[in-house]
């Protein structure tokens, strides 16, 4: 009887030990991952449990991974019964756990170029209804944020130097500012006692700095309650240092001190200015609040009631500064909605449900509208209005890169500077006057032809310039201005309110040319259809995505596939060298030929063919009928007079993009931009990088009702991105966590 | 530099001598025993170090074949049996030339294989750790320490780990700030910072001993604020809870080592200053080979000043144009092939690396002459120059080239070793090299990060033996 009780405990541990993985395995895996098939060099068939042994554990984490982003079955295989499935991931991940093992899939999904792994149609097609919610997390301020902050301090910037403490990823394309990707560790802390140091003198005795003109002043910034103490001859008393700490808390922090923070605070400025005099010493009490975690860390941790899933929501406090901080980059306080601050309508229980939220949200975007836009603004960054939003549109279109993509000084003459920067603040524009109209914001994106060049933003901000220009004669190129606006204004056309002729040259990248075009002071204006549709064919985007010498066909589909339709391009095999032919007596089409060989097309012809259209353009972003044979382009015609050339040749396709109605052939980047632009696929890529960059976070499949909703909240009111993001930031995934 | 140290070790009563500064004394002591400090300074490259570049001008014709297209890099001939060939004997290759001074402490190690970990454009930290993560974009995890973590760990120094470089990952440009370029970790996601602006990296090493006037009152101030804060972030850790606990782990860490920081470099401001690089304008400068020279000036002051043993230099990332150099094409470029200002894609890179090791020969040249025990620091010192895309552009690992400068492995110098080809009985892998640089710094380990499975264990097990003796 014992020894039936000892086999059935056996077989029943055995059991255990595999849930029914050998049947999961059989009926989804081992038709192509079996002995014979070996597909992707994984056999199922002999995979034990053995997890001492590297390969066992290497083979257990793919399974995880592929069950885990349901990238597998194939999504033309039927699908796995979901609680089989759980039971299968469930049991690896405790076996794991057993032997201490990190499950890679964890970590993977933490970067945001996993993003696009999880199977798009799973996200929404309703099958899975959540609760959302995001982890307890601390999200380290971002350059943007600490910035500002310094910049609030008024003249601390002219007499010390401030190091930037928090760096940030500034890949191409990549929405960075993830709350998994970045933390701060010994170097951080270094500099941001080196800049502590700083704000403390500045906030207290001052910084003495000798000028340009050799005369020593002091910086000061001059607060009564910092002066009290410094200027005065007595020792300080307890209601000074905590009138001085409470400040320093209530400018840091956002809130005041809590009885034991004051009393260990006082307990070093004590200690401190015993040791080292009232100056240092209450400068040291200063930096440890600078210091304390909550300035470095936004901390998301959820102080909220738990509901019935256990989820916690954001206190009042927190939700105030997750607002604030994913819509500015300034604390909750200084970011009004109408008369109240964040702050305050959070604390008064204004900001208690969605609806509230969302009508915050709403008017915060609102009132940052751009409508007397002006390029200056840009310039300065902390005067751009919805900075944060514009930051989304460079995060995922790229296109500000431009001016880091190095262009031969032999293309583009030495003394013109070729200004890149300019066609940023262009497409800068571009983005934004399409994001403050607020209709249809995908489609206008990627194909209105309603462009800004040099727009100053009002009448009166041409109308200075111009005048600026006329009458400053100390500049050596003033004869050569006045002749210009003489000449253009004798046209009876408008000049371009630009100093230098070398300045005014840029506008060619829109096949414009300087010396004749009649400026338009109303902005935007329509370029012609033929030439321009959307981001996708502005310079800066071109640009942004070309080689040295050539276009990049390869990498703006590549950008194409991964940010408009929510895919992944396999990375290039270790085997492969690859590299584009320099035979240039042949269109850069017929050199990237090589790419059609068997082994290569299987991934390329998911790029290629998205980028090649693109062939319109030039690498300096201007649109061509003809493409150059035989030399390097410049931007001087003169010196091509002469050359060889072919017509371009811009056909492509959209193939396999889970939209069949995108799919087929498409005659060039005009044919393919309006394409992607009606195409839900490509609407719901936009929710999701867009879920991304409000989250900080890649999306799960609990986020799906999120995602679901922010795509509805889109759609349903118009095209409206506004809408999008005030569904995403009043949703469960935003107001939650677990 | 030793008679200071031996001052100042008699300047210490035995009660003064705090607990934490105990291993940085050690060392001391160490030296005055007869047993000399230990150095590495790794500078790692992107873009593949061609093996076929190393071999002496002289022997090409033999141990050279073209490459698979014209344009392409030629190829090493594999070797079924270990090639050792007295450099002396030979005519160094092109871009080795400014390493000619040091003929008798340079190895030239070719042949190695390092399959366990990603090919293509970076190995990222499987380049250091014998490891495979990451993808194109993006280093992946620390998965665990790589060597020159582990050398920082087992040779404790003021800074265990200095890392340099010009930019973030391999992918992205310049930045002016502390960056994780994903090469180097202390343990399992444990990555490493470098400094990315050498005017920042001045600062942080050398800049913390010039407090003058008050430097005691200063440091008083210092340890309240830090015990302080660490009482505080503890208080944090405990209102939070478990949530992204490693993030305040890390940032606790970040106060405890600055503690620990201060405490030893009490008394050794007077060494740090007399060996603090000249800053001039190439610390601030937008020019590339500009702060490369910086950041190696900054490398020789850490090791020579001894406020560190490991240096790690990241010599460059993908997208950095050498202006400086002429080139006007991006590394990355130059790595496809693409030709640039009248030089072929080989010259132009045979350019950017004449001048690495234009600058390896500087450091070279500063440690030789500080006197040190019966030698110079050189001695006891090994630079190693790799690159983390292993033998080219989009590295296979299949071969994965060195070089060695310095005395400290005694097998090393006047050497060409190129080790039998992948699979072939004799070879060997990187790990076997790294294995080598533990014992080198006296902790010897027979397995490095994990094993390449196409390959017999016992070969990937212990120390390279030509270096050792």
């Amino acid at each position: 009887m014992l020894r039936c009780h000892i086999i059935a405990l056996v077989l029943f541990s055995f059991a255990l030990q595999l849930p029914a993985s050998p049947v999961f395995f059989s009926k989804h895996c081992t038709e192509c991952h079996d002995a014979d098939t070996t597909k992707a060099d994984l056999n199922l068939e002999s995979l034990n449990t053995d997890f001492s042994q590297p390969a066992t554990v290497d083979s257990w984490q793919k399974v995880l991974e592929q069950l885990d982003t349901r990238q597998m079955p194939p999504r033309k295989k039927p699908r796995p019964d979901p609680s089989a499935q759980e039971k299968l991931t469930t049991w690896i991940r405790s076996e794991f756990a057993k032997r201490n093992i990190t499950p890679i899939i964890d970590h993977k999904r933490r970067h945001p170029d996993f993003g696009n792994r999880l199977e798009h149609e799973a996200l929404f097609d309703g099958s899975h209804a959540g609760p959302a919610s995001s982890p307890p997390r601390l999200w380290r301020r971002s350059p943007h944020i600490y910035d500002e902050f310094v910049k609030n301090l008024g003249g601390l910037r002219h007499a010390a130097t401030i190091h930037q403490p928090f760096a940030m990823d500034e890949s191409k394309g990549i929405i960075a500012d993830y709350s998994t990707q970045h933390l701060a560790d010994s170097a951080t802390l270094q500099l941001l006692m080196m800049n502590c140091q700083s704000i403390a003198a500045y906030q207290t005795t001052g910084i003495l700095k000798r000028e340009w003109d050799e005369r020593m002043q002091l910086h000061r910034q001059d607060e009564e309650v910092f002066r009290d103490i410094i200027d005065s001859e007595t020792a300080p008393t307890i209601v000074q240092l905590t009138a001085a700490i409470t400040h320093e808390y209530q400018l840091f922090i956002g809130r005041s001190p809590t009885g034991p923070e004051l009393e260990n605070t006082l307990k070093l400025a004590k200690k401190a200015i015993e040791s080292a005099g009232k100056a240092r010493g209450l400068q040291t009490a200063l930096v440890s609040v600078m210091l304390k975690p909550e300035v470095i860390y936004r901390l998301e941790i959820g102080f909220g009631k738990p509901d019935e899933h256990g989820r916690r929501r954001l206190s009042p406090h927190e939700l105030a500064f997750a607002l604030a901080y994913a819509l500015t980059d300034k604390p909750p306080d200084q970011v009004t909605v109408g008369s109240e601050s964040l702050l305050f309508l959070a604390h008064n229980g204004k900001l208690d449900s969605p609806e509230n939220i969302r009508r915050a949200v709403r008017h915060i975007l609102d009132a940052n509208n751009m409508s007397v836009a002006d390029y200056r603004m840009f310039s300065e960054d902390h005067k751009v209005r919805n900075t944060r939003t514009l930051r989304f549109f460079r995060d995922f279109f790229g296109y500000h890169h431009a001016p880091r993509v190095f262009k031969d000084e032999k293309r583009i003459s030495i003394d013109s500077g070729f200004d890149t920067k300019r066609i940023v603040t262009d497409a800068d524009q571009f983005v934004m006057h399409i994001f403050d109209r607020d209709r249809d914001v995908l489609r206008q994106l990627l194909t209105s032809n309603d462009y800004f060049v040099t727009y100053l933003g009002s009448d009166e901000h041409f109308q200075h310039d111009l005048n600026y220009i006329r009458e400053n004669v100390n500049d050596s190129g003033y004869k050569t201005n006045i002749a210009y606006i003489n000449r253009i204004e004798a046209a009876g056309k408008t000049p371009i309110p630009l100093e230098g002729s070398s300045s005014r040259t840029y506008i060619g990248f829109y096949n414009l040319d300087h010396k004749t075009w009649d400026y338009p002071r109303k902005q935007p204006f329509p370029l012609p259809k033929s030439q321009r549709a959307g981001i996708l064919t502005h310079p800066a985007w071109l640009i942004a995505w070309s080689g040295n010498f050539d276009n990049d066909p390869i990498r703006r589909g590549k950008w194409i596939r991964e940010h408009l339709l929510a895919d992944q391009v396999p990375e290039i095999p270790i085997t492969v060298n690859a590299v584009i032919s320099e035979e240039r007596d042949h269109t850069l089409r017929q050199r990237l030929e090589p790419t059609r060989a068997k082994e290569c097309w299987g991934c390329h012809r998911k790029m290629n063919p998205l980028g090649l259209p693109f062939e319109n353009f030039d690498d300096f972003g201007r649109f061509r009928t003809t493409e150059m044979l035989d030399d390097i382009l410049t931007i001087f015609p003169d010196r091509h007079r002469d050359v060889r050339s072919v017509p371009v040749e811009t056909s492509g396709e959209i193939v396999d993009s889970g939209d069949a109605g995108i799919d087929g052939p498409v005659a060039d980047a005009f044919q393919l931009v309006a394409k992607l632009a009606g195409s839900t696929r490509v609407r719901q890529s936009f929710v999701r990088h867009n879920f991304r960059y409000w989250l900080g976070r890649n999306e799960t499949f609990a986020d799906s009702s999120t995602l679901i909703a922010a795509d509805k909240a889109y759609t349903n009111n118009g095209g409206s991105m506004k809408a999008l993001i005030a569904s995403l930031l009043s949703s469960d995934s935003f107001l939650y966590r677990k | 530099m030793i008679s200071q140290r031996r001052h100042l070790l008699k300047g210490l009563t035995a009660g003064a001598i705090s607990p934490l500064l105990t291993p940085f004394l050690h060392n001391l002591r160490a030296s005055d025993n007869g047993v000399l400090p230990k150095r590495f300074l790794f500078v790692v490259k992107s873009s593949g170090l061609t093996p076929a570049e190393l071999v002496p001008s002289d022997l090409v014709p033999s141990m050279v074949k073209p490459g698979e297209r014209e344009s392409w890099p030629a190829e090493l001939v594999p070797t079924k049996a270990l090639l050792d060939i007295p450099l002396k004997d030979h005519q160094l290759p092109e871009s080795l030339k400014p390493l000619a001074g040091f003929a008798d402490q340079l190895t030239i190690l070719q042949g190695l294989s390092g399959k366990m970990c990603r090919g293509g454009h970076s190995a990222w930290y499987g380049a250091l750790g014998c490891y495979y993560t990451g993808n194109e974009g993006n280093p992946g995890r620390a998965a665990s320490a790589t060597v020159d973590g582990s050398l920082a760990a087992a040779l404790p120094s003021i800074f265990p780990h200095v890392g340099l470089t010009l930019g973030g990952k391999v992918l992205t440009g310049v930045k002016d700030s502390v960056v994780y370029p994903g090469i180097s970790a202390l343990a399992a996601d444990r990555p490493l910072p470098y400094q990315a602006s050498p005017a920042m990296a001045y600062k942080s090493l050398f800049g913390i001993a010039a407090a003058g006037k008050g430097a005691a009152a200063e440091n008083r101030l210092q340890s309240m604020l830090l015990d302080h804060m660490a009482g505080d972030i503890k208080r944090v850790q405990r209102h939070i809870g478990n949530a992204d606990h490693d993030k305040l782990d890390h940032y606790l860490s970040a106060f405890d080592s600055l503690r620990d920081r201060r405490r030893k470099l009490k008394g050794l401001e007077a060494e740090i200053r007399a060996a603090a690089p000249i800053v001039t304008d190439k610390f601030t400068s937008e020019v590339e080979t500009d702060r490369i020279e910086a950041h190696f000036d900054i490398a020789a002051a850490a090791l020579i000043s001894g406020i560190s043993n490991v240096v790690n230099v990241r010599a460059d990332t993908l997208e950095v144009t050498y202006r400086g150099l002429g080139i006007s094409k991006h590394v990355h470029g130059l790595g496809h092939s693409e030709s640039v200002n009248g030089m072929t894609p080989v010259e132009a890179r045979r350019r950017i690396r004449t001048f690495h090791l234009e600058q390896i020969a500087r450091v070279a040249a500063k440690l030789k002459a500080v006197p040190e025990g019966d030698g110079t620091m050189l001695d006891n010192t090994l630079i190693i120059y790799l690159s983390d895309a292993a033998e080219k552009h989009h590295g296979s690992g299949i071969e994965w080239p060195f070089v060695l400068i310095g005395g400290l492995a005694p097998g090393g110098g006047n050497r060409y070793l190129q080790y039998p080809a992948y699979q072939q009985p004799g070879h060997h892998t990187i790990a076997n090299l790294y294995n080598t640089f533990m014992h080198l710094a006296g902790h010897p380990t027979d397995h490095f990060g994990r094993l390449d499975n196409q390959l017999p264990a016992t070969l990937q097990k212990g120390p390279l033996s030509q270096l050792l003796s």
